[in-house]
């Protein structure tokens, strides 16, 4: 795998999967304010 | 009648959300467009997402969130009487779609049987028998989308299912059934992603996956071709999410929940595409012809060609199975979303749950048998409704502007939000995405699919071609002007009657 593809591939992984850990982790940890209402 | 139903917890809401996005899409549009364009269109499909997707669906669950109605009911509480027609539009788009959504699931059921069938008995048998007679895959592909009895019978089956599942209501049915789908849905796609990854030569796919060609950027195909995915993947536009905030409770985030839907569902496809074209390189004779797999099309790609390359793998029909319980899981929880929107609609005409579900079944089974039965009246639906999604898309882009839109922001979308967008952003958006949804509708009607788009060789109006324009427009006109012709009635029963 040539490093282009590779640095490619880092940057996709960090943005869509990385971005998809990091909202779903905000999100439930913001659940206790809807659980207060 | 008001809502007294609504989703026990945001996870709920979010798993539903994932479940209504993550569909046969991920596995058989987006691993076939990202192996043909590579990183180019990976980079545009996630600009994309933040352009075109999040935006729209930001707009979406704000109205459902704000209205506690259905489409049509949201759509005429927050345009007026004059616009009910619009919410029935977008219903009717995404109903078209759900008629034949089922037909999908049915059909990744028969291959999931075939698979199974396959794994049970003599591995190398399907190997043979397409040694044997080449076409073999492709003839069976032929026989079950047209004119069988067992498609139909599976359609009428995966309907019922949903149906049963949905008339247990949004907690007990929706939200319990997304609880397993999803996770499930997850781990599988990660399992066939890690034997693909750990074939020889299977690094080879991830280079034609993530490698940017810059020159693909000067070519307008890549740009469409990744509005569009994004367009039809994350659900924006259908009224799906707007049918599932209207479950919402009251004090519920909107921007939040939209940004992991999304990005969830893109997850589902990088891990897709990961999974899939590690395969198709590595079990294909030569890159040429993994390549020339890709650009078989959604439907050949998934029912000929993963069946034929996963069998001449050792132990590869166990992996054909896997994939096509991760594809009927994906078409499932996309097809839940959709029966609810008809279900959701009926209960704001002061319809019991079990009676409209009921009914919203028989309809779909009635209205799903000819899409069943020919895959010349699929292609059409699948075809003049995916197309109808932009517009679909732009009316929800009318509403927000018609609303005022940084107003409707602040009022809807932002008080409840763990996180704001910033107002430039949504606006810039919204204003960009109402010329880029009007330059999609036009590229796709100047695509040529049909030899005939506007009038056939005697001259006649094209409207029985299955790709043509005229089939299109006049399908959207019927509906636009049946829409115009029951506003009065759509206005008063829609907001009046849940009053």
């Amino acid at each position: 795998m040539s490093t282009a593809a590779l640095m490619s591939m880092l940057l996709v992984l960090l943005i869509v999967p990385g971005g998809f850990v990091f909202f779903l982790l905000l999100a439930l940890r913001s659940e206790a304010k809807n659980d207060d209402d | 009648m008001p809502r007294t139903e609504q989703f026990s917890s945001r996870w709920g809401l979010i798993l539903a959300s994932l479940g209504m996005a993550i569909g046969a899409g991920n596995l058989w549009r987006f691993p076939r467009l990202a192996g043909e364009y590579g990183g180019s269109f990976v980079l545009l499909w996630i600009l994309f997402l933040l352009v075109w997707s999040i935006p729209i669906l930001l707009i979406e669950f704000a109205l459902g969130k704000e209205h506690k109605k259905g489409v049509i009911g949201a759509f005429a509480g927050a345009l007026g009487p004059r616009f009910a027609w619009v919410g029935f539009f977008v219903t009717v788009c995404t109903l078209g779609i759900c008629f034949y959504y089922s037909v999908v699931t049915g059909w990744g059921i028969q291959y999931l049987i075939f698979s199974v069938q396959n794994a049970l008995g003599d591995g190398a048998a399907l190997t043979n028998q397409i040694a044997a007679d080449p076409g073999y895959l492709a003839d069976r592909w032929a026989d079950i989308s047209n004119g069988n009895g067992l498609t139909v019978a599976l359609h009428v089956a995966v309907v019922v299912v949903a149906v049963a599942v949905l008339m247990r209501g949004i907690q007990a049915g929706l939200e319990r059934a997304n609880r397993v789908l999803i996770p499930t849905l997850f781990i599988l796609l990660f399992v066939v992603m890690g034997v693909s990854l750990s074939m020889d030569n299977g690094v080879t796919g991830l280079e034609y996956l993530f490698r940017i060609d810059t020159q693909h950027f000067s070519n307008p195909r890549i740009w469409i071709e990744a509005l569009s995915q994004s367009a039809w993947s994350t659900g924006a536009g259908w009224g799906l999410m707007m049918t599932l905030s209207s479950y919402s409770r009251a004090r519920e985030d909107v921007t939040l929940n939209i940004f992991v839907g999304a990005f969830g569902n893109n997850t589902a496809s990088i891990v897709a595409a990961m999974a899939i074209l590690p395969a198709v390189f590595a079990m294909s004779a030569s890159d040429a012809q993994a390549v020339a797999y890709l650009q078989s099309g959604n439907q050949a790609l998934t029912f000929s060609v993963i069946p034929e390359l996963f069998g001449r793998l050792p132990g590869g029909h166990w992996l054909a199975v896997v994939f096509f319980v991760a594809f009927v899981l994906a078409a499932f929880s996309s097809l839940l979303p959709m029966v609810e929107l008809f279900i959701c609609n009926l209960c704001d005409l002061g319809v019991a749950r079990p009676s409209a579900a009921l009914r919203a079944g028989a309809a779909i089974i009635i209205l799903g048998f000819p899409s069943a039965w020919s895959l010349d009246i699929f292609s059409n639906q699948d075809w003049v409704w995916g197309v109808g999604l932009v517009l679909s898309g732009l009316f929800f882009i009318f509403a927000a502007l018609r609303s005022g839109l940084l107003r409707f922001k602040r009022r809807v979308i932002d008080p409840d939000s763990d996180f704001h967008v910033p107002d430039a952003y949504f606006a810039a958006c919204i204003v960009l995405n109402a010329g880029l949804g009007i330059v999609l509708i036009l590229w796709w009607l100047s695509r040529g699919y049909s030899a005939h788009p506007w009038f056939d060789a005697n001259g006649n109006w094209s409207v029985f071609d299955v790709y043509s324009n005229a089939s299109v427009v006049t399908q959207w006109v019927i509906v636009l002007l049946v829409g115009i012709a029951l506003n009065g009635f759509l206005f008063r029963r829609f907001t009046k009657a849940g009053a």
